[in-house]
């Protein structure tokens, strides 16, 4: 089989031929025919009744749609008696009244018997074929959320309730959900983890939710979701929880009827748990306890339709699949998203798909928002420092950089997080911090957490005063003008509308090269300027500027968002850019890639007089490098005993600014203005030295040492 | 389905643009022939579709038929609406490969393919190679959507865009998919050497 792997496997072609091979024959005359009922050999018969089909020859394939309807008679009949033995059941094991209730109300609605372990709302007359999942998610399940916010006519004392419930009345939609029963469960998350609002159709994916698993939050968790958002971040936690929540209700001491109608509160999901607990109990040969007596009924009363089973044992086995499946649903859920990272100035794009732990789930709109901007996402990892900041999630993201400097679009991927926990959060996500990672070949390469203490105005939303072609036609016409005596060139402009609503106004230039650029980078502020009077005059509702500018040869030079919503901006400039808006150390021949390393190097660099590379270590310095130095040669500063004791990290609201403290000890001899010689020395606990990552390195904050 | 989209999917694979094979010929023909009504599609597209989902389901080509016979009687009785799809053949794949995503899930007829397996696996098809039992027995050991991509891609000679409709996720999936699945066979077929 090796034969052609060598070098690069089975080629294409072999695996193709190979395959072709491999592919049983088929035989498709007759086929046709009797799938139609048609009996191949002879002439065509009319079809069956209402287009309903039966192949001859070939059992039956086909099913009616799911039935949420009343049960025929004999059905009705077998339902009341098996409905009124469960009754007895649990009247005699002392079920409480609320369970009894709930209990009885459901069988009404969804209780089957069938020769096949079913699911709620499963048609019971059609044993071949549970109510389907997967088929029914892929054709169905997208429409129907669509249908579910349908409105009652006019005349209907329904129309425009502002009561979501009054939605779940006569909404054949939302019954055809849920009597998909457990199959629709993964697609209706998948729906909430990638899309979910406020609107009335997502708040009723949810009550299906609930209705599918006859769980109801705010009964169980005292938790009174208003809105998909504010459910799914609490149904995702409470998931979680449930090993821990049914073991500790049935490890409690034992009281019939509280425990039982506790359990039974917990809904469908507590299902394997339940029969976990009771396997664990079996194992421990101890199987007269009361909880384990009373196990097959409440399981009984969290599936209905489930087989009856007089013991756990029993109900596991003729239940298996259904206790699988519930498994899968609570430990199972991960989500995917997958995209391409955005194009870079050589028009290279990656393609990544990012799996997102179950734990991490109610964050996937954010990952969402940063995957359709072409932000390379990695993972999502627990925050750090979530005590002080609160409930958040870690994005790691994956480096473009290559050497020890960021790449701009390193730079500009953390503003896009931020926005997007911003956008996230405004949707009513749980999330008050974001933090953000980089990994690049495998490695930590920095982290930070950003409090997400901002707010988009709504006005940004409001009618904007020109069409995005008309805003990017004018912005292109003046930006153009305002450039004409500069060495940018203004090559690409669009004006875009993200999803949330925003209009991105992204701008291409070239220059012929970072010298050029450098002499004339005030001239850039033409961009911010014409947005500016746009938004102002037109009202063109230009939230977020995007700026790259390249040199002729390809090479980035600086590349800027200016986000006029969140009244921020981020930039990456290449090193030769020293003039313009943030003032500049000199290049550095160093790279210290910890904030460790940066005051290491910087204190080495004073001692052995190397001040071109100390005073490149600063972050910012108030003074030029004349007045630096001279300072500095009249101290002649030497530094004894340097120790780092550890370092604290911060953020700042920027997340490109990260901030950290390193704990130092230290003697240091100077001299005074005055000509005399002194030493101070900072013995332990020692003092904070704050220090700040500036495109990828760390530097030494100037005013905190002084 | 145009060769020219079919060769820009395999650039962004890395992989060889071999140009238009008999099967591609053929669907592209039938895709552009007729669409018209549910016989001339199941006319274009059954055969092809059954044993694509045979492969994937390790060889159990009556479940793969089971699911693609109720893929066209969904679609006839449903002809009004999906007729007016751009490519009904697409929705057609998509809902048989969830028919047969539904099947794999019962147990007891997971039981049955496995019994089906076992006496297929007595009968050698004619003209099949040692190494394609191996690769045969590899492309088992994938996983399901990798198995899947794999065979609509290079046995039903879908673009990456159709394979990702059809499998209702992202192009970017696919070619993960599909890249990864090139990388373990390789790796295992290399092994197995």
């Amino acid at each position: 089989m090796s034969r052609g792997m060598s070098d690069r496997g089975m080629s294409d072609q072999e695996l193709r031929d190979a395959l072709h091979r491999l592919a049983p024959d088929v035989k498709e005359n007759g086929v046709w025919e009797s799938l139609h009922g048609e009996d191949a050999a002879g002439p065509s018969r009319a079809p069956g009744p209402a287009g309903r089909r039966e192949g001859i020859g070939r059992k039956s394939v086909g099913r009616r749609p799911p039935t949420v309807g009343r049960p025929s008679q004999t059905r009705t009949r077998r339902l009341l008696s098996l409905g009124a033995a469960v009754v007895v059941v649990l009247v005699a094991l002392g079920f409480g009244v609320n369970a009894l209730v709930q209990h009885l109300r459901q069988d009404e609605q969804v209780l089957v018997i069938s020769d096949q372990p079913m699911q709620p709302g499963s048609g019971a007359n059609e044993p071949t074929q549970p109510v389907s999942d997967a088929d029914a998610l892929a054709d169905r399940l997208q429409e129907l959320i669509a249908a579910l916010p349908t409105p009652y006519p006019a005349d209907d004392v329904r129309y425009a309730s502002s009561n979501p419930y009054d939605y779940l009345e006569d909404n054949p939609a939302f019954d055809e959900i849920v009597a998909m029963g457990y199959d629709a469960l993964p697609g209706l998350d998948r729906h909430l983890a990638t899309t979910a609002t406020a609107g009335l159709g997502d708040y009723l994916v949810c009550a299906a939710i609930e209705s599918i698993t006859r769980c109801d939050l705010k009964q169980v968790e005292g938790f009174a979701w208003a809105d998909s958002r504010t459910f799914w971040g609490r149904w995702n936690q409470y998931l979680k929880r449930m090993p821990t929540l049914v073991d500790e209700i049935l490890e409690r001491d034992p009281s019939f009827w509280i425990q039982g109608e506790e359990i039974v509160k917990l809904g469908a999901p507590a299902v394997p748990y339940v029969v976990e607990y009771a396997d664990r109990i079996d194992e421990q040969q101890d199987s007269g306890i009361p909880v384990l007596l009373r196990i097959p009924a409440l399981l009984s009363t969290l599936v209905p339709g489930s087989e009856q089973a007089a013991t756990v044992a029993e109900f596991k086995a003729r239940n298996a699949e259904v206790i699988d499946q519930l498994k899968s649903y609570v430990e199972d859920r991960s989500v995917e998203v997958s995209g391409d990272t955005w194009s870079t100035s050589d028009s290279i794009t990656t393609t990544f798909t990012v799996e997102i732990a179950p734990e991490f789930v109610q964050f996937s709109g954010l990952v969402e928002h940063l995957v359709a901007q072409g932000v390379a996402v990695a993972e999502l990892r627990e925050m750090p420092f979530a005590e002080e900041y609160g409930t958040g999630v870690e994005v790691v993201l994956r480096s473009e950089a290559t050497g020890p400097r960021w790449a701009p679009e390193d730079v500009l991927a953390t503003h896009l997080v931020f926005r997007a926990a911003v956008l996230e959060k405004m949707a009513r996500t749980d999330i008050d911090a974001v933090g953000v990672a980089f990994v690049g070949q495998g490695e930590v390469e920095s982290q930070s957490v950003v409090p997400i203490d901002k707010t988009i105005d709504p006005d940004w939303y409001a009618t904007p005063g020109l069409t995005l072609e008309e805003a990017a036609q004018r912005a292109t016409t003046e930006i153009s003008a305002g450039l004409a005596s500069s060495p940018f060139d203004l090559v690409e402009l669009t004006v875009i509308q993200e999803p949330d609503g925003t209009r991105v106004l992204r701008a291409r230039l070239t220059v012929a090269g970072v010298p050029e650029a450098n002499e004339s980078i005030d001239d850039l502020n033409v961009v911010g300027a014409v947005v500016g009077a746009l938004n102002d005059e037109h009202q063109a509702k230009i939230g977020v500027v995007r700026t790259e500018v390249s040199a002729t040869d390809g090479e980035p030079v600086k590349w800027s968002i200016g986000d006029l919503q969140l009244k921020s901006s981020t930039w990456w400039q290449a090193e030769g850019i020293t003039e313009g808006t943030y003032p500049r150390p000199a290049s550095l021949s160093e790279a210290p890639l910890s904030p460790e390393a940066c005051v290491l190097t910087q204190v080495e660099a004073i001692n052995n007089h190397d001040w071109p590379l100390a005073y490149s270590l600063y972050a910012s310095t108030p003074l030029e490098y004349g007045d630096w130095l001279k300072e500095h040669v009249e101290a002649d500063e030497v530094y004894e005993d340097f120790a780092v004791h550890g370092t604290e990290f911060l953020s700042e609201t920027l997340l490109d600014k990260t901030v950290a403290l390193v704990r130092v000890t230290y003697k240091v001899h100077f001299t005074l203005p005055g000509g005399q010689r002194t030493v101070v020395e900072v013995a332990e606990p020692g003092e904070d030295w704050s220090v700040e990552k500036v495109d990828g390195l760390w530097r030494v904050r100037w005013l905190p040492r002084q | 389905m145009g060769n020219e989209r079919r060769d820009r999917d395999m650039e962004q694979l890395g992989l060889d643009a071999i140009g238009g094979t008999g099967v591609s010929r053929a669907l592209a023909a039938a895709s552009a022939a007729d669409a018209s009504s549910p016989e001339s599609l199941f006319r274009a597209h059954y055969r092809t579709l059954v044993r694509s989902l045979a492969l994937i389901s390790g060889g159990d080509s009556e479940t793969a038929a089971d699911a693609v016979g109720d893929a066209f009687l969904q679609l006839e009785q449903n002809w009004d609406r999906i007729s007016t799809y751009d490519d009904p053949a697409a929705w057609i794949r998509r809902v048989a490969l969830n028919r047969l995503s539904n099947r794999r899930r019962s147990l007891a007829r997971r039981a049955g393919a496995l019994l089906r397996l076992q006496s297929q696996r007595d009968e050698t098809p004619q003209g099949i190679r040692a190494t394609d039992l191996a690769l045969k027995d590899e492309l088992g050991r994938l996983p399901l959507k990798q198995r899947t991509a794999v065979v609509l891609f290079y046995f039903a000679d879908l673009s990456v865009a159709e394979v990702a409709e059809a499998m209702s996720i992202t192009e970017g999936a696919v070619n993960q998919h599909l890249h990864r699945a090139r990388e373990t066979l390789r790796k295992r077929l290399e092994v197995d050497q």
